[in-house]
């Protein structure tokens, strides 16, 4: 348990840094396991009470049991609720029907830019997590981004253990990640260590569940019988798949783009 | 009936500069004309054209490089290898029916000399010695060596061709890097020892028993090493070396290692005797499909007087084999291609400002063009009366001053979606089942299409739409005032033939002063879209077509004004009476 104390120091130091440092901070909610604890984790910081607005972007796709299941914890936990849509592109008939990207980039990053632009935002709070995506691994506690919301990350300086680069320089604004440390697990075993809300739909029904969550129509369910949080524990544990054993592969693309770049024009 | 069609082709001959110099014997010949291009006009995309009368689409080579759509990879479309990357089996990539097996079939004789991407060698009636694209002994297209006691850091362009090498008590103990092999799932490469001993004024080199002395800035005769394999299995290779200094740091250059012609470990020629012909005839010769070391003067290891030095070296080869063969030209058909001036104006056509009226060509350039022209003069004063003559360029030359990553562009616009670390190449960091859209190659885009790429997402319903969407967004695209985009193809609606299933969706016809950048072609990104490219490579001319015509001249009247490469097969055809078969796309130019 203590591993969990740790991180949980860390990541309310951070939000504590940001709100600090930034004068409109928000902090992004799915309603989803890693942003709930985010939520969680910035009530702790700030004795039960979050003193900024709680985003959620709606893309109008998600899960009915997203909807419920928001509005009841914006209830009890009594935050300052903003939900977000680009509604010119839903009226324009906007869906995951134009491709999953178009959609994603129209409902969810423009709904995004077009509040952050409006309520001048400088820092958003998300909940992502180093081992989501390899690409991940880049990505630094305070994360600048410019106006088109690009991530220069072969610009940014690297931040040394516990020393975070939370000045914004002349970027709009900058995404704070305080749960960047966290694993699936560990959200997992934070949950159930502070007994904090979780959607159903992460619950096996009928031999599936879902392991995170999106939209409706690109969301797909996982293989599972986990109908606690104890058993989505016991079962990631078993499921975690080894660490990447592409060594020989990667001589390979070294050989290959050797061969390439013995043309002259690469 | 024509007995005897000589046609010189000269790459990247560009009429601009031929407007401006004066080139008075190709001048005086009956027809001068614009030779429009292919879509689009990259080298071995345009000389195909030319050799089958046809599109792209009946002989499979859209780019530089194609894409195996199951894996994302990169394949070279100058020399496919047969057994995966290791290993020296090749086949030919170009896989249309050139006009000399045509001729051939009506049993004339043909001797085909450098015409690209016609390697391994093929059989033909007469004879023939492969050009662009035959690769060295490791199988790649250049891979020279810079021996050096110098340390040049970990971040070094083309570390991995630098032989750090150390002196005690004047002596040099180090290697040749020779062929590739497989130990277990190790790439190795086959080393043979080699001892440089430093003298006064000089280093004599020892290798297998061969010594040679060399002064700085002098280079050496072409030399012969053998590598063994295995027990009782060994190759052949020859390279050049020039000693660039001894003191205060030793530098050293060796050419790739290339195929004997005495001892091919591929067909380089047909019949393989005819490269101990060649051989008797001028001695060894670079055999490398693009020998002229661009790279060694793009990656800071050799200087551009060296890089000249080492071009005139191979055009005089060039021109002795071009007179060996024209000496006894008796009948038939005879080509040869010169492409030493594509590297000339790739490195040296950033010295140029063709936007002003009164630009002067850099004289790297011009002695290029005027040497051609006194070559030409030399030619037609030995030429018999009854000798047709075409003289054409696959295409012409724009400069490179803006580098632009399609693929940075795709993921900024949603397109393509990414994970793990970024900084790779060949698409390591493509999260595919996100993925609409990636471009590879110089001018190709692809959609991520469901059933034909490996990992597709986008329906064949959707492409349509799709393409339309990001041809559009493409051709508005901006850089400051300037459009980035001539034109933007649909692979679907200029391409046709048995393989045009395997064209890019979209192919781009960049403005002039733009080129794919240089990561972007090996599935790289960039951390802009838009940026500089600097360096001394700043000529090029992987634009829109409109931009960089060919030329065309000939020693007799052609009808056509606006004449095209896919006319050169079907007009050499015509000369000799030869039916041109129904599905060239070119007609006969008389």
């Amino acid at each position: 348990m203590n591993d969990l104390k740790e991180l949980e120091k860390k990541s309310i130091y951070i939000i504590r840094e940001a709100y600090a440092q930034f004068k409109n901070v928000v902090v992004l909610w799915s309603t989803g396991k890693d942003s709930t604890t985010a939520l969680a984790l910035c009530r702790k910081a700030f004795d039960g009470k979050i003193p900024f607005p709680v985003v959620h972007i709606d893309t109008s796709y998600k899960f009915p049991e997203m909807y419920e299941f928001r509005d009841r914890i914006a209830k009890e936990w009594g935050f300052d609720l903003h939900v977000v849509r680009n509604e010119e592109a839903l009226r324009k008939g906007m869906g995951p029907h134009k491709g999953k990207l178009v959609c994603c980039n129209a409902l969810k990053t423009e709904a995004l830019k077009q509040y952050i632009l409006r309520n001048k935002v400088d820092a958003v709070i998300v909940a992502i997590r180093r081992d989501e995506h390899g690409i991940r691994a880049k990505e630094r506690v305070f994360s600048p981004r410019d106006e088109n919301f690009r991530w220069a990350y072969k610009e940014q300086e690297p931040e040394m253990w516990d020393i975070y680069l939370s000045q914004s320089k002349d970027k709009t604004h900058v995404r704070v990640h305080p749960m960047l440390e966290w694993t699936e697990i560990d959200v997992w075993r934070y949950v159930r260590k502070e007994n904090l809300p979780v959607n159903p739909l992460y619950f096996a029904r009928n031999g599936k569940r879902y392991r995170s969550l999106g939209c409706q129509p690109c969301t797909v369910p996982i293989e599972s019988n986990a109908k606690t949080v104890d058993e989505i524990i016991e079962e990631l544990k078993k499921t975690d798949i080894p660490e990447r054993s592409g060594r020989a592969q990667d001589k390979e693309r070294a050989y290959m783009m050797q061969k390439l770049r013995s043309l002259g024009y690469m | 009936m024509q007995d005897r069609v000589l046609v010189i082709g000269i790459d990247a001959m560009d009429p601009r500069i031929v407007d401006r110099l004066d080139l008075p014997n190709l001048k005086s010949l009956e027809t001068y004309r614009r030779l429009e291009t292919t879509i689009p006009p990259e080298t071995p995309v345009a000389w195909s054209a030319a050799s089958t009368g046809s599109n792209p689409g009946r002989y499979g080579i859209f780019d530089f490089i194609n894409r195996d759509p199951k894996t994302y990879l990169p394949r070279l479309n100058l020399a496919e290898e047969k057994h995966g990357l290791v290993g020296m089996k090749f086949s030919c990539a170009m896989k249309g029916v050139p006009f000399w097996r045509i001729l051939n079939e009506k049993d004339i004789k043909t001797t085909v000399i450098r015409w690209p991407v016609t390697f391994p060698a093929e059989k033909v009636k007469g004879r023939m010695l492969s050009g662009l694209g035959v690769v060295d002994i490791k199988g790649m297209l250049n891979s020279y060596s810079y021996y050096t006691d110098e340390d040049l850091g970990e971040d070094v362009e083309g570390k991995e061709k630098i032989i750090r090498v150390t002196i005690k008590n004047n002596l040099i103990e180090t290697y040749i890097s020779g062929p590739l092999i497989r130990k277990g799932s190790e790439i190795r490469d086959v080393r043979v020892p080699m001892k440089i001993m430093l003298k006064e004024g000089g280093a004599v080199i020892n290798v297998q028993n061969q010594e040679f002395f060399l002064k700085p800035k002098q280079w050496s005769q072409m030399i012969r090493v053998k590598f063994k394999l295995r027990p009782f299995s060994h190759v052949y290779g020859i390279m050049k070396f020039y000693l660039i200094s001894i003191r205060p740091t030793f530098k050293m250059y060796m050419t790739s290692v290339q195929i004997d012609p005495e001892n091919q470990v591929v067909d380089i020629t047909y019949p393989r005797e005819y490269g101990k012909e060649l051989v008797r005839e001028i001695g060894l010769f670079y055999t490398l499909g693009m020998p002229e070391d661009t790279k060694a003067v793009t990656e800071n290891k050799l200087s551009e007087r060296v890089f000249l030095e080492q071009v005139k070296q191979i055009e005089e080869e060039r021109r002795k084999m071009f007179f060996y063969e024209f000496e006894r030209f008796e009948d038939g058909l005879y080509a040869f291609v010169f492409d030493a001036g594509d590297r000339l104006e790739h490195i040296f056509w950033r010295k140029m400002d063709l936007d002003s009226r009164n630009f002067e060509v850099p004289k790297e350039i011009e002695e290029y063009y005027v040497e051609k022209d006194r070559f030409i003069g030399e030619v037609l004063s030995r030429l018999d009366d009854d000798v047709k003559l075409i003289i054409f360029s696959d295409h012409g030359f724009s400069n490179f001053e803006r580098q632009v990553n399609v693929n940075s562009w795709l993921v900024e616009e949603g397109y393509m979606s990414l994970k793990g670390d970024t900084s790779g190449t060949l698409f390591e960091f493509v999260d595919w089942e996100n993925t609409q859209a990636y471009s590879l190659g110089f001018t190709s885009l692809y959609v991520n299409l469901k059933g034909r790429e490996g990992k597709g997402i986008v329906d064949e319903a959707e492409k349509c739409d799709l393409i339309e969407e990001i041809s559009k967004k493409l051709r508005k695209l901006k850089d400051g005032s300037r459009r980035v985009f001539t034109n933007v193809y649909k692979g679907e609606e200029i391409y046709e033939g048995r393989y045009s299933h395997l064209a890019p969706d979209l192919v781009l016809g960049f403005s002039p002063g733009y080129r794919m950048s240089w990561r972007s072609a090996v599935g790289a990104l960039d951390p802009q879209v838009i940026f500089d490219n600097k360096g001394k490579w700043r000529g090029d001319h992987l634009v829109d077509r409109s931009h960089v015509p060919g030329v065309l001249f000939a020693n007799f009247k052609t009808k056509e004004k606006n004449p095209n490469i896919i006319d050169i097969a079907p007009t050499v055809l015509k000369l000799f009476d030869v039916e041109i078969p129904r599905y060239m796309d070119g007609k006969a130019l008389i």
